[in-house]
């Protein structure tokens, strides 16, 4: 993963959420389909593709996708 | 609290028991299917047990439950258990800890994804959208290269060759594995036919052989048409086919045109091709039954019947197609000489039968032999007839005297050699002196000149409709009238007909 782009696709394909680069820095409660679940595959989908641990706690505090994503190539 | 295999096994035995309970209740009262799952053992739970005495133990146990969830499919019809050991065994997670612990989901997303992939596939085979026959491309799919540019001898495929052509015999043999379970298979390929089927009946490195396909189609033609044609041969839809193929273009192309082929695309790496074919379950069935085994042959022997039916227009094209000929010769009673034919399932009429006895007449017995010796790809046909007392009846084997079937493509040659050797045999005075007289029904000359074989055999008025208004319970034939005008009883028993006795042999004169 590369890319915010990768980041989008990565939702799109793997968690099946029509969002686009408009929801990326919007709240998490205005994902359209988004809930608590999804927020639980989605670590173990960058974990995979990241090869790095992301702990639950550290994703509960972000408050939007973009927030995930730079917790997850933060280096 | 600590737990041990004892433990587990105790609270198995329990809940397998409930479960089989329901399930039996379930096949006694409800309908539609039940489908179960096996459980996977999550090494969480094993590496619990610190010694591997222990660890054994409770793989014993917990396999020895699934065994039974396995097993309560053996003893329901409507019960299908899904066993998700193979799903894991392909690296498939069985449990993701976050979504186990949080959400209590203790199976993950990519195992119920794949779990639910059987079952749609189970779901899609009792909704009757069931899979047949499997396509396959052959340059890059069913062996390596390409047969045009490369020849016979360049393509790779074979246990003593190359790396890939091990693999792409390896794939052959698994496309194989399936055909023998029922499984048509066809080859579509954009190639000449002379090589590609020098290839498929000589190449030593091919683990399939030309028999084993239902039908190869070399051409040029688009895939799509010739999928179509195919479909259409062998009465399917398209829906009910399978295609492989490694050219993007073609799988892109089918998947236009004819949507409901399900398209499987391989790419050049032989190895996974097993993978992409088997990575659904397209061919899944509940049960196979001895009519799934049997399935190529019957579809096989029905394109051939078809083939042969479409390469004539006219009913004369196709009796010269059949290349029939009947042999009549004079059996004369002073010269003795065994009946005709010499199958040991032959049962003439005895001189002290009441059936003989009751049609012996003026005229004196006397035997015609026919023989014929040419049809295609079957052994010849021998008969007799007895002119003025009626006509030896050999029993054939499995299958008790039966006239002529009027709608029976299949069977057709044998009973226009039947009528063939009737006709020589009872009509011309001025060739036969003597010989008996033309059946009052005999009008082959006058049925349905013109027409087309299938609609020729039809049943037709003052055919089958006569037979059976008469009492015959036999399909429709030729002598309806004459049929009327013989005496009933033990005589009509015995009333001339020409039969035919298959058996190996020369002219049988």
């Amino acid at each position: 993963m590369n890319s915010i782009d990768d980041f989008l696709i990565l939702l799109q394909d793997d968690l099946g959420l029509p969002v686009t680069g408009a929801d990326v820095g919007a709240g998490l409660d205005r994902v359209p389909g988004w809930d608590s679940v999804h927020l639980l595959s989605l670590l173990a989908l960058l974990e995979r593709t990241t090869g790095r641990a992301l702990p639950l706690a550290d994703a509960l505090e972000a408050g939007s996708l973009e927030e995930i994503y730079a917790l997850a190539v933060a280096s | 609290m600590p737990w041990g295999p004892e433990d587990v096994e105790r609270v198995a035995r329990e809940r397998i028991g409930t479960l089989a309970g329901l399930v039996a209740r379930f096949a006694e009262s409800a309908r539609g299917t039940l489908v179960l799952n096996t459980l996977p053992l999550p090494r969480r739970f094993a590496a619990q047990l610190v010694d591997h005495r222990s660890r054994a133990r409770l793989g014993a146990v917990w396999r020895e439950a699934n065994a039974r969830l396995l097993r309560l499919a053996e003893e329901h019809e409507r019960v299908v258990v899904l066993d998700l050991d193979p799903l894991v065994g392909e690296g498939v997670p069985v449990v993701e800890p976050r979504l186990s612990q949080y959400t209590r989901a203790h199976l993950s997303p990519a195992l119920l994804a794949a779990y639910a992939r059987e079952i749609g596939h189970l779901a899609r085979h009792r909704a009757g959208q069931v899979k047949k026959a499997l396509v396959l491309d052959l340059d890059g799919t069913l062996w390596g290269g390409i047969l045009g540019e490369d020849g016979p001898d360049g393509i790779e495929t074979g246990t003593d060759g190359t790396h890939r052509g091990g693999a792409h015999f390896a794939f052959q043999r698994v496309v194989g594995q399936l055909a023998a379970q029922g499984v048509l298979l066809a080859a579509v390929s954009k190639n000449d036919p002379e090589p590609v089927g020098e290839v498929l009946r000589g190449h030593p490195g091919m683990f399939l052989r030309e028999g084993d396909f239902v039908r190869v189609v070399a051409n040029w033609r688009p895939k799509h048409d010739n999928l179509a044609e195919l479909a259409e041969a062998l009465n399917l839809g398209v829906d009910s086919f399978v295609f492989v193929d490694d050219s993007p273009y073609e799988c892109g192309l089918v998947r236009h045109e004819l949507p409901g082929v399900s398209v499987v695309p391989v790419n050049g790496e032989p190895a996974l091709h097993t993978e992409a074919l088997l990575r659904d379950g397209w061919f899944d069935a509940p049960e196979l039954t001895r009519e799934d085994v049997t399935r190529v042959a019957q579809y096989r022997d029905e394109l051939v019947r078809k083939d042969f039916l479409d390469s004539f227009d006219s009913l004369d094209e196709y009796l010269r197609q059949l290349r029939v000929e009947v042999h009549l010769v004079e059996r004369r009673p002073d010269r003795g000489g065994p009946a005709l034919p010499t199958d040991p399932a032959h049962q003439p009429v005895q001189p002290d039968d009441p059936a003989a006895g009751a049609l012996r007449g003026a005229c004196p017995p006397r035997r015609s032999g026919g023989a014929c010796p040419r049809r295609p790809g079957r052994r010849p046909l021998r008969g007799q007839r007895h002119r003025g007392r009626g006509v030896h009846a050999p029993a054939r084997r499995h299958r008790p005297h039966r006239q002529l079937p009027a709608q029976l493509p299949g069977v057709l040659p044998r009973h226009r050699a039947d009528r063939a050797l009737c006709r020589a045999a009872t009509r011309p005075r001025t060739r036969r002196p003597g010989g008996a007289r033309e059946p009052p029904g005999h009008t082959e000359e006058h049925q349905g000149q013109g027409l087309l074989p299938e609609e020729r055999l039809r049943p037709g008025p003052g055919r089958a409709h006569d037979a059976h208004r008469h009492g015959s319970r036999l399909p429709a034939q030729r002598h309806d009238r004459d049929v009327r005008a013989r005496p009933r009883g033990p005589a009509r028993a015995a009333r001339a007909r020409v039969h035919f006795t298959e058996i190996p042999g020369d002219d049988g004169s």
